[in-house]
Order: C-alpha cells, then sequence, then structure tokens
C-alpha cells in the first residue's frame, strides 16, 4: 500500500492513520490471542480428564523411613502396635520378661518418643494373651488363669480449638509435642487435636475357661463387644456383653449371654491341638484353627448355641499355619503358614456344600512367599480396606491388596538396618500413610503412598473374585452394603453404553435412513419443506424431556401392551409391503393421477392400519406362540422356547425368503411374464408376495423346532425376564435423539449427490428405484456412513434417557427386556457423592475419559469420511 | 432386485417387470417417514395435550362402590385391562380415579372396576383444596369455624363467607411468610457477615489486633441491632398469624371423616361441578398464574415453579454472556485471521467433534475443574474466613457460576461453527471491497463483515441457548439442586450471586418425575413443566429459524 509508483505512474502519498494502524493490531492481538484461548481451552478438556484418570494407575511407593529404639540393653516384648488416625503418632505397647509393660507414644515421621505411661494396675499388666482391633480402641486380654475381659488400647483423640491451645505454643503441620503427659498434634488439616494414651479394661473378667488363655479375639456389634477365648486345652468360649441403658432408671444394666465349647477329640483334628480363634467382624462366624492347618468353623448368630458348620483345610502342603488375622469388612480371613504363603479365605455361598447355612470356606486369593520360604512372624490388617502387611522371618515386610491379590510394597527391614530381627508386631495408620514394624528392639515406621490399590487395569476390564461372589465376575458396586470391598469393574458399564447404543441404532438407523431415501428421492419438494424441519425439531427436544415421556409414559404403556408391541415390529413393516402391492392392482392410470397423495396414503391411512393389523393379530401370535401370555413365557414359566425363536428367525428367514424371490422367482417371472397385461403382473406379484411371507413363516418354523428340539431356550439371550425400564424403552427414547441427527446428514448427503447423475439414469430407462439404490445411494454411502457414525456418537454419551429409561442395574446380559447401567448414567448418579480424589472420582473420571475417547474417535472419522465424501460428489 | 443384473437386454416392456419400481421398498421407506413424523408429531401433541390440561378443572365424581364405600375423586385415566386369570382371560374396563385425601385413604390415586361400581354421580358442591401440605384434599364444606365458634354452616353459607375471608386470610399468610424468608434471611445474612468479618480479621492480621478487636466490637453491634430488628419482625409475624389463627373450614370426606382445614393452608378450592365456563377459565388462569410465579410446595410436585424458571434464564443468560464473545473471537481467528493450513483444518475437526462430545462429560470437566480446581482456589484466597468458620466452599461447589461455564464450554462449538459458517456467507467481493477503499482488516472486519454475519451469529448463539437450557446432565453435577428458593439473581446486594445453587426447570423434569415420592400425584406436574420448557425451547428455535430465513432474504436482494 505504500508503494510510490503506481501503474498510472502517479504517486499518491497515503499513510493510514495511526489509531487505525493501532486499533487493526490490537483487534489482530486480541482476536488471535482470544481465538487461539478459546480453542486451546477447549481441547484440554481431554488433558484435563486424564490428568486426573491418570493418578489411579500410579504404584504405591515408600516416601520415608525412620526407626525409634525401644530399648538399647534388652529385647523386649512388643504386644501390639498402633497409630492414631492421621498415623502421625504411634504407639506401641511392650514389656519385659518380668512383666512390667509400658505403653509409648512417638512420633512416626521422626521415630521421637514422646510420652509413655507404665501398665501396672488396671489388670493389663498380668495379661499373658493380647488382642487389638486396628483402628479402634478396642481389645481383649486372657490371663493365665482362663479369666479373659475387653480392654481399651490405644490413642485416644480429640479436637482441640485453637483458643484452648496453651499459650506461644506454635506447631508446624505434622508436628507432635508432649504436654503434660498428652500429646498435641497439629495434623495436616491444619487443627490441633489432643491424643491420650489409653490403657484399661472395660469390664469384669468372664471365667468360663479354666486353663492359660492362649488366644484371643474380639468384634465390636452393635449392642456391645463380643469376645472369643481359646484356653489351651482346646476350650473355647465366646460371649457377649451388652450394655442396656433403662430409659426410666437411668441404670445401666449389663447382660452377659455366651457358650462354651468342649475340647474336640485330638484324634479327629489331626492330632494337633486348637492354636488360633478368629471372630468374623459382623459377628457371625467363629473360627477355630490348629496348628496343622485343620479349620473349623462355627456360625454363632445364636451367642447361646453355636452350631460347628464345616472343617476345612487352611493350609494346604506340609506347613502348618503360623498367623491369621481377620480382614477389614465382611468374613475374609488372612491364613500365613509357616512357608511364608499368605491364602484369603470368605465364606462364599455355593451349592455344592455340606455346612447346613449353604456357606463354604474358600481359598479366594493366595500370595506366594516373597523371597525365599520363611514363616510369617507378623500380620496386620489396614482398618479402612481390604489392605493388609505381613512380615516374615527373613525381615521382609510387604504390604498386599486381597481384593486384587496384589503386592504393593515389599521392604526389608533388616537389610535396610531399621529393625535388627524379623518384626514380631506391624500395623497400619487408618488412612494408610505410614506402617509400623517392631521387633523387641524398636519400631521401624515407613511413610508410604499406597496410591490407589483397589484399581488396576486388571480389576477394571478383567474378573474380580469378590468377597460373598461364588466366582470371579465383572461388577460395579461402589456404595451399598458391601462398600468394604469396592467394586470398580468397567465392564458392566462399558457393556451397558454397548448395549444401548446396539439396540438404539437397530431401531434407529433404519427408520431414518429409508425416511432419508424417501424424502430426498420420492417425496415433492414442497411437502419436504415442511416435513425436514418438523424431524428436524425432534433434535432440540431436551433429552430429560425423552427420557420422562421414554421412562414414566412409554414403560408403563409398553409394558401392558407388550405383544402388541412386539407384534408391531412384524406386522407394520407387512402391512406396508402389502399395502404396496395392492397399490399395484390399480389400473395404471389412477396410480399415476393419486401419485401425489401417495405418501399421506401411507402415512395417514396404512400406516395406522398396520397398528390396528398388529392390535389384531397381537393376541392371536400370543395364543400360538406363547401360550396366551407373554410375560409368564418371558420369565420362563412355559418350558418350549419355540415362540422366542419363531420370532427372533422371522427376519432372518424374511431375508432367505427375499433372496430366493429376487434369485429365482424374479427372473423366471420376467421371462414368463411378456406380453402380460399390468393386472395380471400385479396380482401374480402380489401372491408371490404372500408365498415369500408364508415361506419365510415356515422356515423360521421349522429352524425354531429344530432348534427346541436340541432344548436351545431362546430366553437368557436376546429375551429374558421383563423389567419395566428395559433395553427396548431406551432404544425408542433415545430413536428421538439419533433419528433426527441420522436423517437430516443422510437427507443431506443423499440430496447432494449431483444433479446428472439421476438425470443420466433416469435418461438410460432406470426407474426411480433403481436409480435410488444403484447411483444415489452408492455415490452417497459415505455420506450415509458419516451420519450413522454420528448417530452412534450421541448414542454412545447419552445420559438422561438411559438415566430415567434403563434402570441403572449394571448388569451383562444382551435381553432386550432388562435394563442396564451406561458409563454415562453411572457419572450423573455417582460423580456428585464420590469425595474428591477418591479412587471412584478418579474411576468416574476416567469413564469421563473413555465417553470423551470413544465419540472422539467416532466423530473423528465420521468428520473425515464426510470431507472424502464433499470431495468426491465434488468430482463427479 | 441383484437379479435385474441377468435381464435379458431384448426385454424393454417396462411394466411387465413390476420389481424393477420397487414399489414396495419405496412404500416402506414412505412408511419410515411418515413413522418418523408421526413420532415427532405426537410426542409434541401429548406433551401440549397433557401440559395444558394440568390446571383445567375436571368434573368431581362420586363414585359408590358395590361394598358400600364412596369415593370422590378426578377421572384421570380408563383402561380395559386384562384380568389375571391364565386360563380364561377377560377384558375388564376400570377407571383411575385421583381420591386425594391421603391422610383417610392412604393413597393419592385408586383403580376401580366399573364392574363394581353401583352410582356415579356430579354432587354440586364437591370442593377441591389445593393444601399447603398434604395433597389434593377433596371433600364436602360443611362449616366455618372460628375457634369452637361455628361462624357459618351449610354448603352455600360456608362458601360465601369463605370467599369473602380466605383472600385476606391468604394474604396475611404470605406477608408473614415473606417476613419469615426474605427479611429474616437479610438478617441472618448480617449476622454471618459479621461473624466472617472477625474471622477474616483474624485470619488476615492475626487474633490480637485491632482490625480483630474492632471486628468483634462491630459483630456484637450487628447482633444487638439484628436482635432487635428480629423482635420487630417477630411482632408483625405474630399479629399476622394471630389473626389467622383458629380460623377453618370443616370438611367432610365421602367416606363420612370430618376435618377441620385451617383457613391460611388452604391455597385455593373450587367447586368443579358448580364452575360455569368462565369460571373454570378462570381458575385455569389462576392456577397457571400460580405455577408460573409461585415458589413450589410439597417436594416440588405442588405450587409453582418460579425459581426454576428463574433459576434456567438466569443460567441461560450467563452463559450466552460468555459463550458469545469467545465464539466469536474463535470463529473470526480461525476464519479471518489463521492461515489456511492442515492446523486450522485439524483445529475444525476437532470442533466439529466436541460438539460430538457427551454432554455429562462437559459436567465431569466442570465438577473437577471448575468447582473442584478453580473454585476450590478462590475459596482459598479470598473466602477463607467462611471455609474455616463454618467449613463450607463458597466457590468450591457448584453454583450459577460454573453451571454457565461449563454450558458455555458445552454450547461453544456451536457458536464457533455458526459464526464461521455466518462469516463465510459474506461474500468475498465485499471484503475486496472495503480493501480496495483503504480500509484496514479490523475495519473491514467490524464495518462489513460482522454486521452481514450478525444474523447468522445470533442464530447460533439462539440455537447454543435452546441447546443449553434442555441440557441437564451436565447441571446435575455442577450446581443445580432440588430445592433452592434464595434467586441466584435477585434484589439484594450484590444483585447477581453467581456462588449459589440454583433450580432448574429441566432438572425438576428429573427431579419431580423420577425422585418424587408420589410419582403419580406429580406427573400432571411433570407435564407441565415440560410442555412449558419445550416451549420456551421451540420459542427459542424458531427465533433462530425466523432470523435465518430473513438472513437468507437479505443476500438475495443485496448480492452484488
Amino acid at each position: 500500500m505504500q508503494s510510490k509508483a503506481t501503474f498510472t505512474g502517479r504517486s499518491r502519498p497515503r499513510t493510514t492513520r495511526s489509531w487505525v494502524r493501532f486499533g487493526d493490531g490490537l483487534a489482530r492481538a486480541v482476536i488471535t490471542l482470544g481465538g487461539i484461548g478459546t480453542i486451546a481451552a477447549v481441547l484440554l478438556m481431554g488433558v484435563f480428564l486424564l490428568a486426573v484418570a491418570l493418578p489411579l494407575f500410579r504404584s504405591a511407593r515408600i516416601l520415608s523411613q525412620q526407626t525409634t529404639p525401644l530399648s538399647t540393653s534388652t529385647a523386649r516384648r512388643v504386644a501390639a502396635l498402633g497409630s492414631d488416625e492421621t498415623g502421625s503418632v504411634g504407639w506401641v505397647l511392650d514389656s519385659t520378661e518380668e512383666g512390667d509393660g509400658l505403653l509409648t507414644a512417638f512420633h512416626t515421621a521422626t521415630g521421637e518418643k514422646l510420652t509413655s505411661r507404665p501398665l501396672a494396675g488396671g489388670g493389663l499388666a498380668e495379661a499373658t494373651c493380647l488382642r487389638i482391633v486396628p483402628g479402634q480402641l478396642l481389645a481383649a486380654v486372657g490371663y493365665a488363669d482362663g479369666a479373659f475381659r475387653p480392654a481399651r488400647i490405644g490413642l485416644e483423640s480429640e479436637f482441640v480449638d485453637d483458643a484452648a491451645l496453651p499459650a506461644g505454643l506454635e506447631l508446624k503441620p505434622g508436628e507432635a509435642r508432649e504436654i503434660d503427659g498428652t500429646v498435641l498434634l497439629h495434623d495436616e488439616s491444619g487443627r490441633y487435636a489432643k491424643l491420650r494414651l489409653i490403657a484399661e479394661t472395660t469390664a469384669e473378667p468372664s471365667r468360663e475357661l479354666s486353663a492359660r488363655v492362649i488366644d484371643i479375639d474380639i468384634t465390636q456389634l452393635a449392642a456391645g463387644p463380643l469376645l472369643a477365648a481359646l484356653d489351651a486345652t482346646g476350650g473355647v468360649r465366646v460371649e457377649t456383653v451388652s450394655s442396656r441403658r433403662n430409659l426410666m432408671t437411668d441404670a445401666v444394666v449389663t447382660t452377659c449371654s455366651g457358650a462354651t465349647l468342649a475340647p474336640v477329640e485330638p484324634e479327629a483334628e489331626g492330632a494337633s491341638p486348637a492354636l488360633f480363634i478368629r471372630l468374623s467382624e459382623l459377628g457371625d462366624q467363629l473360627f477355630v484353627f490348629t496348628a496343622s492347618g485343620m479349620a473349623r468353623r462355627y456360625a454363632i448368630r445364636s451367642i447361646e448355641s453355636p452350631q460347628l458348620m464345616e472343617s476345612f483345610d487352611a493350609a494346604p502342603g506340609d506347613a502348618g499355619i503360623a498367623m491369621v488375622t481377620r480382614l477389614y469388612g465382611g468374613n475374609a480371613l488372612a491364613v500365613a503358614d509357616t512357608s511364608g504363603a499368605v491364602r484369603i479365605f470368605y465364606a462364599t455361598r455355593v451349592p455344592q456344600t455340606r455346612a447346613p447355612d449353604g456357606l463354604k470356606m474358600m481359598v479366594a486369593k493366595a500370595f506366594a512367599p516373597a523371597r525365599q520360604p520363611a514363616a510369617i512372624t507378623a500380620m496386620a490388617a489396614s482398618p479402612r480396606s481390604r489392605l493388609f502387611v505381613v512380615g516374615d522371618a527373613t525381615g521382609t515386610v510387604r504390604v498386599l491388596q486381597s481384593t486384587h491379590q496384589s503386592t504393593l510394597l515389599t521392604v526389608s527391614a533388616v537389610g535396610s538396618g531399621l529393625l535388627k530381627g524379623p518384626p514380631v508386631a506391624l500395623a497400619v495408620s487408618p488412612r494408610e500413610k505410614v506402617l509400623l514394624a517392631a521387633d523387641g528392639r524398636g519400631v521401624a515406621g515407613w511413610g508410604f503412598d499406597a496410591a490407589y490399590p483397589e484399581v488396576s487395569a486388571a480389576s477394571l476390564f478383567g474378573k474380580v473374585w469378590y468377597e460373598t461372589y461364588p466366582a470371579e465376575v465383572h461388577a460395579w458396586e461402589t456404595t451399598g452394603h458391601e462398600s468394604f470391598e469396592p467394586k470398580f469393574g468397567f465392564m458392566p458399564l462399558v457393556f451397558g453404553t454397548i448395549k444401548a447404543t446396539f439396540y438404539s441404532m437397530a431401531f434407529a438407523t433404519p427408520i431414518a435412513i429409508l425416511a432419508a431415501i424417501y424424502s430426498s428421492q420420492f417425496l415433492q419438494p414442497q411437502w419436504k419443506s415442511r416435513l425436514k424441519p418438523t424431524i428436524e425439531m425432534m433434535a432440540s427436544l431436551p433429552s430429560v424431556v425423552l427420557g420422562f415421556v421414554a421412562g414414566l409414559i412409554f414403560a408403563p404403556v409398553v409394558e401392558h401392551w407388550l405383544m402388541v408391541v412386539v407384534t408391531g415390529f412384524f406386522v407394520i413393516p407387512l402391512t406396508l409391503l402389502l399395502g404396496a402391492h395392492l397399490w399395484l392392482l390399480m389400473p395404471a392410470g389412477w396410480r399415476v393421477g393419486m401419485g401425489r397423495w401417495r405418501f399421506l396414503l401411507v402415512g395417514a391411512v396404512v400406516l395406522p392400519l398396520g397398528g390396528l393389523a398388529a392390535l389384531a393379530v397381537a393376541p392371536l401370535l400370543e395364543r400360538w406362540l406363547f401360550a396366551g401370555d407373554l410375560r409368564g413365557w418371558l420369565e420362563g414359566r412355559d418350558g418350549s422356547g419355540l415362540g422366542g425363536w419363531v420370532l427372533a428367525l422371522f427376519p432372518l428367514a424374511s431375508v432367505v425368503a427375499m433372496l430366493f424371490c429376487g434369485r429365482v422367482i424374479n427372473p423366471w417371472l420376467r421371462r414368463e411374464s411378456v406380453g402380460w397385461s399390468p393386472r395380471r403382473a400385479a396380482i401374480v406379484s402380489l401372491a408371490t408376495f404372500l408365498a415369500g411371507v408364508a415361506v419365510a413363516l415356515v422356515i423360521a418354523l421349522a429352524a425354531a423346532t429344530f432348534l427346541d428340539a436340541l432344548r436351545i431356550d431362546a430366553r437368557g439371550g436376546v429375551f429374558g425376564t421383563y423389567v419395566q425400564r428395559n433395553a427396548m424403552i431406551v432404544a425408542f427414547g433415545m430413536s428421538f435423539a439419533i433419528i433426527p441427527l441420522i436423517f437430516t446428514i443422510a437427507d443431506d448427503a443423499l440430496s447432494s449427490v449431483p444433479e446428472h447423475l439421476r438425470s443420466a439414469s433416469l435418461g438410460a430407462g432406470a426407474t426411480p428405484w433403481q436409480t435410488a439404490v444403484r447411483v444415489i445411494m452408492p455415490a452417497a454411502a459415505s455420506g450415509l456412513f458419516s451420519a450413522v457414525m454420528i448417530g452412534l456418537g450421541r448414542a454412545v454419551g447419552e445420559t438422561m434417557i438411559v438415566l430415567m429409561a434403563a434402570g441403572n442395574t449394571p448388569l451383562m446380559d444382551w435381553s432386550l427386556f432388562n435394563g442396564f447401567q451406561t458409563l454415562s448414567a453411572a457419572l450423573a448418579t455417582e460423580l456428585p457423592e464420590a469425595a474428591r480424589g477418591s479412587a471412584h472420582y478418579r474411576v468416574l473420571f476416567l469413564a469421563a475419559l473413555t465417553l470423551f475417547a470413544m465419540t472422539f474417535v467416532l466423530n473423528t472419522v465420521a468428520e473425515i469420511i464426510r470431507e472424502r465424501f464433499r470431495r468426491s460428489s465434488h468430482e463427479l | 432386485m441383484s437379479s435385474e443384473r441377468q435381464r435379458p437386454r431384448r426385454l424393454r416392456s417396462a411394466h411387465s417387470n413390476l420389481s424393477a419400481h420397487g414399489e414396495p421398498w419405496v412404500w416402506l421407506t414412505a412408511g419410515s417417514l411418515a413413522l418418523a413424523i408421526a413420532m415427532i408429531t405426537g410426542l409434541l401433541c401429548f406433551i401440549a395435550i397433557r401440559g395444558a390440561a394440568t390446571f383445567w378443572p375436571v368434573p368431581l365424581e362420586l363414585v359408590e362402590l358395590a361394598d358400600g364405600r364412596k369415593v370422590l375423586g378426578e377421572v384421570t385415566d380408563r383402561q380395559m385391562a386384562v384380568q389375571a386369570g391364565r386360563e380364561t382371560p377377560e377384558q375388564a374396563a376400570r377407571r383411575l380415579v385421583r381420591t386425594a385425601n391421603f391422610e383417610f385413604t392412604g393413597n393419592h390415586y385408586e383403580w376401580i372396576d366399573e364392574s363394581a361400581i353401583t352410582a356415579t354421580t356430579l354432587p354440586e358442591w364437591a370442593t377441591a383444596v389445593d393444601r399447603l401440605e398434604g395433597g389434593r384434599f377433596h371433600g364436602f364444606p360443611r362449616r366455618l369455624m372460628h375457634g369452637e365458634e361455628v361462624v357459618a354452616a351449610g354448603a352455600e353459607g360456608v362458601w360465601e363467607e369463605f370467599e369473602r375471608i380466605h383472600p385476606a386470610a391468604r394474604e396475611r399468610y404470605r406477608a408473614a411468610r415473606w417476613v419469615d424468608k426474605h427479611e429474616r434471611g437479610v438478617l441472618q445474612r448480617r449476622l454471618r457477615a459479621a461473624r466472617l468479618d472477625v474471622v477474616q480479621a483474624g485470619l488476615s492480621s492475626g487474633l490480637e489486633s485491632r482490625q480483630h478487636t474492632e471486628s468483634v466490637k462491630r459483630e456484637s453491634e450487628v447482633v444487638a441491632a439484628v436482635e432487635l430488628e428480629e423482635k420487630v419482625l417477630d411482632q408483625r409475624t405474630a399479629s399476622l398469624r394471630a389473626q389467622n389463627a383458629g380460623w377453618g373450614v370443616e370438611f367432610e370426606t365421602p367416606g363420612g371423616e370430618k376435618t377441620i382445614l385451617p383457613l391460611d393452608s388452604i391455597v385455593r378450592a373450587w367447586q368443579p361441578n358448580r364452575l360455569s365456563l368462565g369460571g373454570k377459565a378462570q381458575l385455569y388462569g389462576a392456577r397457571w398464574g400460580e405455577f408460573l410465579a409461585d415458589d413450589p410446595r410439597e417436594a416440588n410436585s405442588a405450587g409453582g415453579v418460579f425459581p426454576a424458571i428463574w433459576g434456567t434464564i438466569a443460567m441461560t443468560l450467563i452463559m450466552a454472556v460468555f459463550v458469545a464473545p469467545f465464539g466469536v473471537l474463535a470463529a473470526l481467528y480461525l476464519r479471518e485471521y489463521a492461515t489456511r493450513g492442515p492446523v486450522t483444518a485439524a483445529v475444525r475437526i476437532a470442533i466439529n467433534n466436541l460438539a460430538g462430545v457427551p454432554s455429562i462429560v462437559y459436567g465431569a470437566f466442570g465438577l473437577g475443574f471448575f468447582c473442584y480446581f478453580l473454585g476450590a482456589g478462590i475459596d482459598g484466597v479470598f473466602f477463607r474466613a467462611s471455609l474455616i468458620a463454618d467449613n463450607q466452599p463458597t466457590f468450591g461447589t457448584g453454583g450459577l457460576l460454573w453451571a454457565s461455564l461449563t454450558l458455555a464450554l458445552l454450547t461453544l462449538p456451536v457458536v464457533i461453527v455458526a459464526t464461521e459458517e455466518a462469516l463465510s456467507a459474506v461474500p468475498n467481493s465485499m471484503r475486496e471491497g472495503s480493501y480496495a477503499c483503504g480500509a484496514s482488516k479490523w475495519q473491514t472486519i467490524r464495518r462489513i463483515v460482522l454486521p452481514r454475519a450478525l444474523p447468522g451469529i445470533m442464530t447460533g448463539l439462539i440455537l447454543a441457548m435452546a441447546r443449553g437450557a434442555g441440557e441437564v446432565a451436565p447441571l446435575m453435577l455442577v450446581g443445580v439442586k432440588k430445592i433452592a428458593l434464595d434467586l441466584p439473581i435477585d434484589g439484594t446486594f450484590p444483585f447477581i450471586h453467581p456462588e449459589r445453587e440454583f433450580m432448574h426447570l429441566a432438572y425438576l423434569i428429573y427431579d419431580v418425575g423420577f425422585q418424587s415420592p408420589n410419582s403419580e400425584a406429580a406427573k400432571p406436574m411433570v407435564f407441565t413443566i415440560t410442555f412449558l420448557l419445550v416451549a420456551i425451547i421451540a420459542l427459542l428455535n424458531l427465533t433462530a429459524i425466523w432470523i435465518r430465513s430473513r438472513l437468507q432474504r437479505r443476500y438475495v436482494a443485496q448480492q452484488f
């Protein structure tokens, strides 16, 4: 612009005013920045989803380690080990051989001792046997004379207001200090807590056993603690102590009830005495183990009369039992043997069991020994999840996860010099941040990050054996009563998504594509200009409206008229075909004259007639195929699978009949029909059609009889028990969303095939139908394909319709009449409740990422194909 | 069809070969199109009819049953049911009667077999009562009571008196409620603000500082002032309530039970069997008025949906405010500034794709990024006091702002694509003409391109708003609440409250239809809400279509 010479030869001095130039530059900067920023922000979404989901697959790691010496001179006997809720402060209960027990609190991050108190008095010092429940203050002690009682041992925590803090005290987060015999802790969340060392017995001892108590267990039930003790002679006592406050007198009434089990004859138990006793956490099972590995399970739901349910071998092989630990939740036990192997046992409901309660103890998981076989010396379960730790005689400590049978961490306590000998006690802090191991001389502590042990690629997509399930399953269950073992199996959701997509597309695609063919090839333009916006209007209906109509209005109606709806799928297309054949019977002149009204005739007369025909035929069909009761048949009340097979095979048989007609009958007819009158040709054509339907029916019936004779039932596959909100309802609701989408794009693709192709085809003598099928559709094939892909993308991610019409049960079966849950529905219902940063939250983000990726791929493929179609149709 | 490949060439006669015309298949395609049309028109008509009919007063039928029971209610459905009994399935007619009177009948609706009915009458004085709580009531007015005193007796007398005093009683009730809800709410907010000031002062300048002591003093002043005002309000509400106390209408149910409904708990009462057409129309209008302007009652299954309408409007408008400039900027950049190449093509495909990403994914992103990341960050910097004192996030949870932003992201591709199309529809000759006159690029865009493209951009924006107004899946994650009577935009400073959770029409459909304890009774309400929502969205779409057609006409006229 600034060049002086112009082609006229005159030079014209031109300057751009500075504010114009400034404005231009500013606009360019703002638009470029804003534009790129906006696009980047939108694209960043995928990155953010990935960033939230990825930490799921992080592996566990050790963050810090230290050790706290217990005594410099003599080895002490460590009886119990634990920590407070946060894991910042640990405690250890130890004693010398003389019995001067000491409860010591120490800082786990530095190993510094904070405070300690002696055990003298209170009945704890004399105990010969002690069991603590991790994560709770609950404990039980047994004595040499056969007495035992519940106790409270550990750190009691209580939040302190900032105002109540001693003046001038300033602690860094994570720091702890001793003040007047208690520990003041500034926890990670910024609050101060006062921790008090507790060691006391809480009830009078029970004296039902006479010999020395060798093992004891306790669990907290709603009414009070439940205790079980085993004495040296093999006698067992279970006892529950329940306290009830009398509302009138305010007096506390304590009732004790229980039962004593006599020692089992040694012969029956492989000549080895009972060594361990364990209660299930729910307090309904009691397990007694012998050293050799034989175990007995008692049902103690009624505490007065324990019943022996079964005996099982808890340590198959030569090794004996070294340790037994109850895992968090349910009734799972971890049994470690002297060779270092650990097995997880569940009481699982199996059909072939001799136990009266139908349960059987099964080895659900097995962990091999660490490196070399060495007896397990200590074991402890996490109080919050199915995580547990084991230590063996070589001084190796492993952190294991029972649900997925994975080893998260392996540390060598002796090798790294933190401990002098094999660990005798272990503990995991409730928040699973700190791991403690003690030998007689010191306590080693590791700060660790367990990452997300409940999730792994294998557990997301593979089958996992969860407690209470008889075998490995794909399961999605994140809330509810079995949340102690969250089930993050993605497959049911992915399956549900695929099922919803499949059935919706199977219903919507034919309608949309056929409708697009008609509207682009046969419909008069003045009709089309009105009908197309009407269908496009359907696209803007909110999906919540569709979900409401499908789930609340349509579902009960279909349930009531099920047979009519099922019949309609067959009868309505047949009515249309029949109508066309009858139409051909009319004189050609009339047909041409009424051609303009053909669509109206189809829409307003034949279609309703088809509906009426379905209404009329349905009861007949139901009586003939399903003994008059389709619902009953679906529920399996009638033995024969014949009816279902006929229905399922009829479309297939029709295709066979159609092919036969097209390959054999039509060419033959063509040769024969030279010179026939149009009327005669139409009559023959009608007869062929009717014969074709009859043949199809016969083929379907024959195949169905054959399959039925083979005892293959149609139920269990596509058919199954009818649930009100099911795949068929979803397919219907979703079709409102997909049909307009596919229709619009397909119609555009078909209409934009160059007119000269069509003209050439018609000019060469092809009928409009032949032109549409052989010329237009191949030319628009990629456009049609991209239409279907975009419809698919919508179906995959649709949320409200499946949420409201699919029943939200994460099942995996193909039944058309059963519900399911999709990824999107799980996101919508569970994400608001998932705690930020938890495994559940991240798994749901993974679901979002999966949906994002699925639709992104589908749409990109569609877009690229559409682009190619545009180019190729341009070239035509 | 495929057999035609083997057609002997000598056959020229068209009429003899019917399969070439494929008439049956054409009929099948026509049938599909007709089915699609029937589905959409059927659905729209169904929603329109059911939605519009909800508030039309229906006659109350007194149905006497063979077992001597009497039921008074609206007949809402009739059905031919197949009786159980597998050997001889027989058709039996039955009707669904809205019996109301939940406290006596234990349900709101009842299926009654026609065969069990001995007589059906339309009693003149059968009265339908909309109550504040407990659902609909059907009965006959007997006496008008004031405490123990009988003010009027007999249906006619009661009704005359009722119509005289009821509006005033309702007015007093509403006034008292207004005080409770709004004026007390203002006081509570003042208290909270003062309390948070104290915490904030303690946080920023330390517990011993002058600011802290001053704020403590201020707080005590506020507390004292608020207490005084509370007393005044207490007196006002107490006097309003005292005037209403004791007034009640005694009704007799068809079953013979007598019950007194407090006057101010009666929202509306009418005798449908007595009403003339004009009266019915008036009642219909009044009930629509209540629906559009009032707060919901009874877990959203009765009353109005004003907060939801307001929430929907506020959310959609704020969304439009966000989406318009950014969408236009991005489209301008792509169309006018970016150099054409594989990168822009890829970006364009990516944006087209984003229009197909499921809305729930945007919701998850909104929750994770806006609420938990941005919001928590904002809380940590600006709203620590609230976080510490009440343990309550301000922006760290769902709210109007985050919902609007999430939906803005969701609709951004729609606006970008529409704007791009509008920009590319502006003929290049116009741009070149502008350049030839010496205009700079920005001047050309501002004066020539944007004005021509504006209708197209508006169309895109309106379509985006239509999509945003109907989208509910992402909102469930980022701030929509079942009940949020505090409006996100109201008359108290600072007027727009971007952190507040809000109600939304589309969510209300899901909530009332699926989460309501009594879904049958809530169904008419859901239909009305659906009708309203579909009407709003159809209106937006029609506006877009209208603008588009105007735009097309203008271009025809202005072509060079």
